[in-house]
């Protein structure tokens, strides 16, 4: 804890090599993390530059009260959130344009293939990712936390601000959802 | 024919059980550098623009209560003005009716 305390302080003087260490320590979580909600590789690389440039901007913010991990894990998500709504804004407008035909620019609708899944899995992984997209906001984040950045069932209480048991409901019922989802793919 | 579905239903949710780790483009932490030094910290930017705005709400304020004092004298002095000229008026009976109104005699 002390290091952490070190680290942020060297942070909050805009040290350099203070930052290098950052960027290097957790470039792979933020990026996974975002991944994991946003399912778009470049899209998943804009918002990760997005979250390191919100640190460096409200670093004086931070007050140690929680993990820094967990403080920057926070800042992913929202950061994640704030993005999938601009784009389902812009979705929902082209769409419209496209009715009205003032636009021609096609929506995208392409699976996701996440690139740490193994080759065997990637079809049905497509299929779980997407039906992970159909699941309520606490849910899904609840359960891509877990089975996708591997996180326990308390580190995500820290990060949602909620009980270690509420998370295992979520999750619990994220899975319940999921089966419903996956059982109208394979019964169409 | 719901048992293989079942089966397909597990065999979908396991299968992101071993999922790796993507990874970043190797160029990203040169990028992120560059990039920071570029940016200013927040804090010192919203204290800024935070000055600059509460000195512009300060000096309007102040040239609205000038203003008004202004106003408020204008109005005071000008009563003054008034009130004096009648008790002047009183005093050497400029209302009264001339001496020499012949019309009236």
């Amino acid at each position: 804890m002390s290091d952490q305390i070190h680290f942020v302080a060297l942070l909050k003087t805009g040290d350099s090599g203070a930052y290098d260490k950052l960027i290097e320590d957790y470039q792979h979580m933020v990026y996974n993390t975002v991944l994991g909600i946003v399912n778009h590789l470049q899209d998943a690389e804009d918002i990760t530059q997005n979250v390191f440039i919100q640190i460096f901007k409200s670093i004086d913010d931070f007050k140690g009260d929680s993990k820094l991990s967990t403080w920057i894990y926070r800042i992913a998500i929202t950061k994640s959130l704030e993005w999938e709504r601009k784009k389902k804004s812009k979705k929902s407008i082209n769409y419209f344009k496209n009715l009205m035909g003032i636009s021609t620019e096609t929506i995208e609708m392409s699976a996701f293939n996440h690139p740490g899944v193994e080759l065997h899995n990637k079809e049905i992984a497509a299929m779980l990712f997407k039906a992970i997209k159909q699941l309520p906001e606490n849910q899904r984040l609840a359960f891509v936390l877990i089975k996708v950045e591997g996180l326990n069932y308390q580190e995500v209480g820290e990060i949602m601000n909620k009980s270690t048991k509420s998370i295992e409901g979520l999750v619990l019922r994220a899975k319940a959802q999921l089966k419903l989802i996956l059982n109208d793919y394979f019964s169409e | 024919m719901k048992t293989n579905i079942e089966h397909q239903i597990e065999l979908t949710l396991n299968s992101i059980d071993a999922i790796q780790r993507a990874e970043i483009s190797p160029y990203f932490k040169t990028r992120m550098k560059g990039m920071l030094t570029q940016i200013q910290p927040e804090p010192a930017f919203f204290s800024f623009k935070y000055t600059i705005a509460i000195a512009a709400i300060a000096l309007i304020l102040t040239a609205n209560t000038f203003l008004l004092y202004q106003q408020f004298n204008q109005n005071n002095s000008a009563e003054k003005q008034v009130q004096s000229n009648s008790e002047l008026s009183e005093i050497y009976h400029l209302n009264s009716t001339p001496v020499l109104d012949y019309d009236n005699q």
